[in-house]
């Protein structure tokens, strides 16, 4: 399927924030931003809700720990008991420090493979972008012409009006 | 370089008197009351001086970690603190009063610190070996010179900080900046051997090295716990409505969060060491406070200390807001207090033949040292409080901390 895309370009922060705040406004579709840098208060201006890795780093701590705890009681109390130091097979103390890590393990490395699945963007990806100067000093917004009321030349008027220093339509498949 | 600051009432101007007086009565009324419980009371002297030195263990904490974390501040050079770094000079300051109310247990050191007694040291070869460290003269030493520290560093970055609000020199910003480097260097030197003295010296014949660490932590988050609390007491009095927002809370919830699992970390990192090598020297110290009652205090402190506080602020909601964070703070406020208990109170029993070691010896006189102490620990900070503006005015990096936004 295809989409139109408009783009605009800007050349610097303040003019971005102002154009997404004001195409917001309008109740556009932003598709996605592209900055040199990170743009401080940029997520909050476009509206784009709170991250859910918190919760995905939570559920895979609960879930690593829970596992190893399991693991180690399996290991040390029922599959091969073994005396450490005439302590009880299940002595729970002694798992603590390795639940931590493999905890640790799981939440953080399980959280950076989700932020590659959901962005999605892994080591080794063919860089997308909109406009190459995004990576040196130039910042795009784009917007999807969802349907018959978007204007091109009302919209294009608006980012005129943040200093745009081009813009441009296209057509993207996705 | 005058900064805009919003409009709200930031000083207790005409409420300080009354608050002060009504605090001190406070505090009289607490002492005098565990005075007549004391002397009335078979025994009531001894079981007088063990909640007075648990309860002055406490709010030395909390002085302690506003010490340090104003110390932290000017090192790392954080803008986002400065708004709630008045608050924390005069928590800290507080260590002057506490000098005062240190000197009665000088006088109830044979009630509290076995190695003073002659008849036990005598019968004793490891208290004996343990006379050069321990003994009342050299004691008395170390205290002068730990509170002449904690004083001298507190006072003076109280003072600097209020003498910026007109002079608005950075100048003195700098000045508070080089005085934290060494004074976090004894800081870290006097708080390990002052809770070795003060608490771990009670049970003479066990020692820890990571002892002062797990008083340093309580006391850190004890006081990171202490502040959204004292913020929710002057809101609801109209004062600093506008200049602490929800991102400043933001972070003291956090600091609540990461001193929880601080805390934690280090009981069970002491934990596990005694409990894995077994040896009968250290298992006793723990063996005491598994035993009957105090088994459930332990465990009351693992799920209370930790588990629940742990759950309740990792979530943003509750730290964003005032209303959630405070309960939350007064909570570990009263944990920590359990946990000084859970420290202290067990060696009530040391030395004692035929004791029931297994109950816990709560007495009323444990609440009304808390009180007596706290009347006086919230007056002093009034009394620091009284002339200058509850935010530091004259502060280079104000306008940072007001406009301050978590990323």
């Amino acid at each position: 399927m295809n989409r139109r895309i408009f783009m605009s370009v800007h050349e610097c922060e303040e003019d971005l924030l102002g154009v997404v705040k004001a195409v917001r406004q309008q109740g556009l579709k932003i598709v996605d931003i592209y900055t040199p840098y990170p743009v401080h208060g940029l997520d909050r201006a476009a509206g784009f809700g709170p991250s859910r890795l918190p919760w995905i780093c939570f559920v895979l701590g609960l879930l690593g720990a829970g596992l190893k705890v399991w693991f180690e009681f399996w290991t040390t109390a029922q599959d091969w008991p073994i005396n450490v130091g005439g302590k009880p097979w299940d002595s729970l103390p002694a798992f603590i420090p390795v639940t931590f890590e493999v905890m640790v393990l799981f939440a953080g490395v399980g959280t950076v493979i989700a932020l590659f699945i959901a962005t999605p963007l892994y080591p080794g990806k063919k860089a997308v972008t909109p406009f190459a100067r995004t990576t040196d000093d130039r910042f795009a917004l784009l917007l999807e012409e969802e349907d018959a009321t978007f204007d091109p030349d009302q919209v294009r008027m608006l980012c005129e009006r943040y200093n745009a220093v081009r813009v441009e339509e296209r057509e993207e498949k996705y | 370089m005058p900064h805009e600051t919003p409009k709200e009432l930031l000083r207790l101007n005409e409420a300080a008197p009354r608050l002060f007086r009504n605090a001190c009565l406070l505090g009289i009324a607490g002492l005098v009351v565990s005075l007549l419980i004391a002397v009335s009371v078979d025994g009531g002297v001894k079981r007088a001086y063990h909640s007075y030195l648990m309860n002055f263990c406490y709010f030395l904490s909390l002085s302690l970690g506003g010490l340090v974390f104003v110390m932290i501040q000017h090192l790392s050079r954080a803008g986002w603190s400065v708004v709630v770094r008045r608050i924390s000079e005069a928590v800290a300051a507080n260590v002057l009063f506490l000098v005062v109310l240190f000197v009665p247990i000088l006088f109830g050191m044979h009630h509290l610190f076995p190695w003073t007694r002659e008849e036990l040291v005598a019968s004793d070869p490891l208290l004996q070996w343990k006379q050069p460290y321990l003994n009342v003269p050299f004691f008395i030493i170390r205290c002068l010179i730990y509170f002449g520290v904690w004083c001298g560093l507190s006072y003076f970055l109280l003072r600097w900080s209020q003498e910026q609000d007109d002079s608005r020199s950075p100048a003195l910003t700098l000045r508070m900046e080089r005085w934290s480097a060494p004074g976090i260097l004894l800081f870290a030197i006097t708080v390990t051997f002052a809770s070795f003295d003060l608490l771990m010296s009670r049970d003479p014949h066990w020692f820890s090295t990571i002892y002062g660490v797990y008083y340093f932590g309580g006391s850190f988050l004890g006081f990171v716990s202490l502040l959204p609390v004292i913020f929710f007491a002057l809101r609801l009095n109209g004062y600093i409505r506008r200049s602490v927002t929800a991102e400043h809370f933001h972070d003291l919830g956090k600091l609540m969060l990461g001193f929880t699992v601080f805390w934690a970390y280090i009981a069970f990192s002491q934990f596990l060491l005694i409990w894995y090598a077994d040896l009968p020297e250290e298992t006793g110290w723990y063996a005491r406070r598994l035993e009957g009652q105090w088994g459930w205090l332990s465990f009351l402190l693992l799920a209370g200390h930790f588990i629940i506080p742990f759950i309740g602020l990792l979530f943003r909601y509750p730290k964003r807001r005032l209303r959630y964070l405070a309960p939350w703070g007064l909570f570990i406020l009263v944990m920590h207090w359990l946990d000084l208990y859970w420290l202290s109170m067990p060696e009530f029993y040391w030395g004692v033949e035929g004791a029931d070691t297994g109950v816990i010896p709560f007495h009323l006189l444990d609440l009304t040292t808390l009180l007596g102490i706290g009347g006086f620990f919230l007056a002093g900070t009034i009394q620091w409080l009284r002339d200058c503006s509850l935010i530091p005015e004259g502060d280079p990096r104000l306008k940072e901390s007001l406009s301050f936004e978590n990323a």
